[in-house]
């Protein structure tokens, strides 16, 4: 209760909410319920770490707030506008500004680093463009700024095949690429977890400017939670599919941890038990 | 049998399998022989009439040879137009391949129904071979290089469609996710994120096809429609066995530099 309260207490000390989701449930072939009937408001500004065991439908969750995964039932909500309500142009118009980064990056590997980046301003590119691959001059510019503000300034680099460069190199492209949509929101999934320990901070430290300075909204899906205690404003626990804690980094204590991750096969057994 | 496997134990167990094994062997040899026996029956295969027709392959051979030079300048237009024929049987197809790998992958395709129907229209063409294509089109468009071109065409579209969009298929699906994350439609998804991602193996494909559409455009002449292939069948029906030579050798040459340019090429893309 006091929980409850306190974390009400800063969603009105905090501005507008940005993502809103209620009752949202995915279901895949018939049985297999990855997420159920989760409802939360995330605000302007927020960092909210996802996390718990894998398989607990953290990235289904992600995939759900840009309807890359369209829900079952449940609502989802950015900014105000209704994911499910929007035609397919809309959708493509929301998603625009809704940036998303990998655990693989996800580059297309035989592409210049700046087509790339590029490539975050596809929605707005008009269609003989598209056809013939020829981005405007400002799409450029705002290229080399973004892959700038992600921390790459060596300009040798930006005409180099992405499958050349280091994992650090691949995030931070990654990274401007999703710069390059203005995003109003960014769905993090595992962004860390292909890095060695030294870029995990950079990325993070990274990340976190961005969200602050940059005004963007940052959801991330992360299984380190001492990254997560020392960045995120706002920690999410999933268990079962149902969000399990929802609080401060500082409520995020070993007891907390370890109920989240007994809470999957307490309910796993329960659930076996009532069938 | 399982239970029984179970029961045996360490080279028990390795003797039951390797008895196991070997019974397993004889039974597959004595299905190839059995398979091969039912062909030979079936297709007349007789190695005595082989030994029997040695004097008359040897008498042919003779007919054929010295090759006939004289009609050298003569074959220069009809091979010309065989590799024109083969040039644009293989890339109009990549025009139409392209799309109708888009609207037939799992990965990229709107609609099922659409991509079922399309795929059943891209194994018809191929099923039917270019030989059998270019009859009809002979019919249907009179003789000449062009039904040959159009038969080229409508066959290997069948099987380049089915090659790319199995490329397609096979792209990493975290690329796709990525490029539909930016608010990118569908058609940009794939321009962008998945030719550039199988581009080297579209081009190995062509190339197969290139290489594969220039033997199948010498044949074709054989139905009228086109190529040096007429000229050969005519050598042949006028029973010039030393033209006919001639335009044999001329093939095999025009073909092995291609293949030695398609290679190289191909060596280059990947």
């Amino acid at each position: 209760m006091d929980k409850a309260s306190a974390l009400s207490e800063r969603a009105t000390n905090t501005q507008t909410p940005m993502i809103h989701v209620s009752g949202l449930t995915k279901v895949y072939g018939k049985d297999i319920q990855a997420i159920s009937d989760i409802s939360l408001t995330i605000h302007k500004g927020e960092f909210t770490v996802l996390f718990g065991p894998s398989g607990v439908g953290k990235s289904t969750l992600l995939r759900c707030l840009n309807y890359l995964v369209e829900p079952t039932s449940g609502v989802v909500a950015i900014d105000g506008q209704t994911l499910g309500d929007a035609s397919t142009k809309e959708l493509l118009s929301i998603r625009s500004h809704v940036g998303m980064i990998f655990q693989e990056f996800n580059l297309v590997n035989r592409m210049s680093v700046i087509g790339n980046v590029m490539c975050g301003h596809l929605h707005g590119l008009v269609a003989w463009r598209a056809l013939t691959y020829s981005f405007t001059r400002e799409d450029q510019e705002l290229a080399i700024r973004c892959l700038r503000r992600a921390g790459l300034h060596d300009e040798g680099l930006y005409f180099r095949r992405a499958d050349t460069l280091s994992g650090g190199q691949k995030q931070r492209t990654a990274i401007a690429r999703m710069l390059m949509q203005e995003p109003k929101v960014l769905l993090a999934d595992e962004p860390i977890a292909s890095l060695d320990v030294k870029m995990q901070h950079t990325i993070m430290e990274l990340v976190s400017d961005l969200a602050k300075k940059d005004d963007i909204t940052v959801v991330m899906s992360l299984h380190h939670l001492e990254l997560a205690k020392q960045y995120a404003s706002r920690i999410i626990g999933l268990a079962g599919g149902r969000v399990a804690f929802d609080g401060l980094p500082e409520e995020l204590t070993d007891d907390v941890i370890n109920r989240v991750f007994e809470l999957v096969d307490g309910q796993v057994v329960g659930e076996a038990d009532e069938e | 049998m399982r239970n029984d496997a179970r029961a045996l134990s360490g080279i028990e167990l390795a003797l039951y399998m390797r008895r196991k094994t070997l019974r397993d062997w004889a039974l597959v040899a004595a299905i190839c022989v059995a398979v091969g026996l039912w062909s030979a029956w079936g297709t007349n295969f007789n190695l005595l009439a082989l030994i029997e027709g040695l004097p008359h392959i040897y008498n042919l051979g003779g007919r054929m040879l010295p090759p006939d030079l004289e009609i050298i300048q003569n074959l220069g237009g009809p091979m010309i137009e065989t590799l024109q024929m083969a040039l644009l049987g293989t890339t109009i197809p990549i025009f139409f391949a392209i799309p109708l790998a888009l609207f037939c992958a799992t990965n990229t395709r709107r609609s099922h129904t659409l991509g079922n129907i399309l795929r059943i229209l891209l194994n018809s063409l191929r099923t039917v071979p270019e030989l059998l294509w270019a009859m009809l089109l002979v019919s249907a468009v009179g003789l000449g290089p062009f039904p040959g071109t159009l038969a080229l065409i409508l066959h290997t579209t069948g099987g380049m469609g089915k090659f790319f969009y199995e490329l397609v298929e096979g792209v990493d699906p975290g690329v796709i996710e990525a490029m539909e994350a930016t608010g990118a439609g569908r058609f940009k998804v794939f321009w962008f994120g998945i030719i550039p991602t199988i581009l080297p193996n579209l081009m190995s494909v062509a190339l197969l096809y290139w290489d594969y559409n220039n033997r199948a455009a010498t044949i074709l002449g054989l139905v009228g429609a086109g190529g040096i292939g007429l000229t050969l069948t005519h050598a042949i029906q006028d029973f010039q066995y030393r033209e006919a030579v001639t335009c044999l050798i001329g093939i095999v040459l025009i073909l092995t530099v291609i293949d030695r340019i398609s290679a190289a090429v191909r060596s280059r893309v990947i």
